[in-house]
């Protein structure tokens, strides 16, 4: 049991240390074209910016995703949330609607590895809710939103010159907090770098 | 009986020293901002309540615990409060019973009796709903709420918080059907010998650490 054990592991952390090499790799998630608008849509794979297990402690696990999108001659940054909490009862609806915020013109803040901070600012208002699922035992309450943050050429410049170590994502009353990880620290650059090769 | 005597006093000046001790100093967060470079210091959580009144009564309804902790960011100090109450029915109730079960709004104030019979009276500036569930327990629903509530601090005040004993706090709130909130209007609390020190603890703490920032 042990050894099947100790085999599945070293099987997951090759995967995991493979997602590394495979994140400089520039793959496309979405290229597609609207048959009556002809307007291009291209979306790069998303990368987790956290470890394979995100960040997770007893009761709350919380991931970061980022891609780079283009449409109809604009491009931005996609940064996917998903956070999931673990209670012991399960929520009243109302306490489900409107769970993650976010303003438009909200910030979102890339720290550099020269410890500068880019600053880009939200176009789409979110306005999540959560789901609610009992497991074995308790509870799991699921939110996730997808923001996007338009990027200029100063912008693509200032994130594809040097890797992104923290990114803090600005909501209504709070932020977020996320400190890349090591395998993704280049993740944010080369989303935007494989965008603009495909274009 | 003299050595008694003596043994009591050490005992009570030592405990008396505790809310100013700097290696009693507790930080959930001590430290420079990422971003901003702005301090943050948040001093962990201080229990009020003593062990009987948190521990009689938790299956059925009847439990009321009190937390504080303090925390500072950008020269903006604060004094939170983390409640747990709860109350027993024979009915189940109804989402908008749990809606309404607890509510603190914008403006409520906090009046805090001091020992030396003084008040000190704060105000909330953001709203909180409880976090409130119903369960099924022996033939009665235990309805619960938790809920932080957070009251913006001076310089003025904290130094009265940090030198003297709290005797009794009144929280402004509002509960429509369920008996965590008096009939006028407060969570009451009369602070028993474990919790009087405190305030002196917590905002100590904060005014050390904001001066190690400093220095």
């Amino acid at each position: 049991m042990i050894r099947w054990l100790a085999v599945t592991a070293l099987v997951a952390s090759a995967t995991f240390a493979g997602g590394s090499a495979m994140a400089a790799d520039c793959k496309i998630d979405t290229d597609e074209t609207d048959k009556f608008t002809k307007v291009r849509t291209l979306v790069t794979r998303r990368n987790s910016l956290e470890s394979f297990w995100g960040d997770s402690s007893k009761d709350k696990q919380k991931d970061i995703y980022v891609a780079a999108y283009y449409k109809d001659g604009s491009k931005a940054l996609q940064i996917g949330l998903w956070f999931t909490n673990y209670v012991e009862r399960m929520p009243p609806d109302y306490e489900l609607r409107n769970t993650l915020v976010i303003p438009k013109e909200s910030r979102l803040l890339v720290m550099m590895a020269d410890d500068s901070i880019v600053t880009l600012h939200s176009v789409n208002p979110v306005n999540a809710g959560s789901r609610a699922t009992r497991t074995t035992g308790r509870v799991s309450v699921d939110t996730g939103a997808t923001i996007y943050y338009p990027l200029d050429d100063d912008l693509i410049t200032a994130l594809t010159s040097q890797d992104a170590t923290k990114i803090r994502v600005e909501a209504a009353e709070t932020h977020y907090d996320f400190k890349i990880h090591e395998k993704s620290l280049g993740d944010i650059g080369n989303a935007i770098q494989c965008l603009q090769a495909n274009l | 009986m003299k050595y008694f005597l003596v043994l009591l006093i050490s005992i009570s000046l030592l405990t008396a020293g505790a809310g100013a001790n700097a290696a009693s100093c507790k930080y959930k967060q001590n430290k420079a901002d990422d971003f901003t470079g702005e301090r943050l210091v948040k001093v962990d959580w201080v229990d009020m309540t003593g062990w009987a009144s948190s521990t009689f009564n938790r299956t059925i309804g009847g439990r009321k615990d009190i937390e504080v902790a303090a925390e500072s960011a950008g020269g903006r100090s604060l004094l939170k409060f983390r409640l747990k109450l709860s109350d027993a029915v024979q009915k189940p109730p109804r989402e908008s019973d749990l809606y309404s079960a607890l509510y603190v709004p914008t403006g409520s104030s906090l009046e805090i009796t001091m020992a030396d019979e003084s008040k000190i009276e704060l105000m909330v500036d953001e709203a909180v709903r409880g976090t409130n569930r119903a369960k099924y327990d022996q033939g009665s629903y235990v309805i619960s709420a938790k809920f932080t509530v957070r009251y913006p601090l001076d310089a003025e005040l904290a130094e009265r918080l940090a030198n003297e004993d709290v005797v009794y706090l009144r929280l402004a709130a509002q509960s429509h059907k369920y008996d965590f909130v008096t009939d006028k209007g407060s969570i009451e609390f009369n602070i028993n010998k474990k919790g009087q020190q405190a305030f002196r603890k917590v905002v100590g703490c904060l005014q050390q650490a904001q001066h190690e920032a400093t220095t």
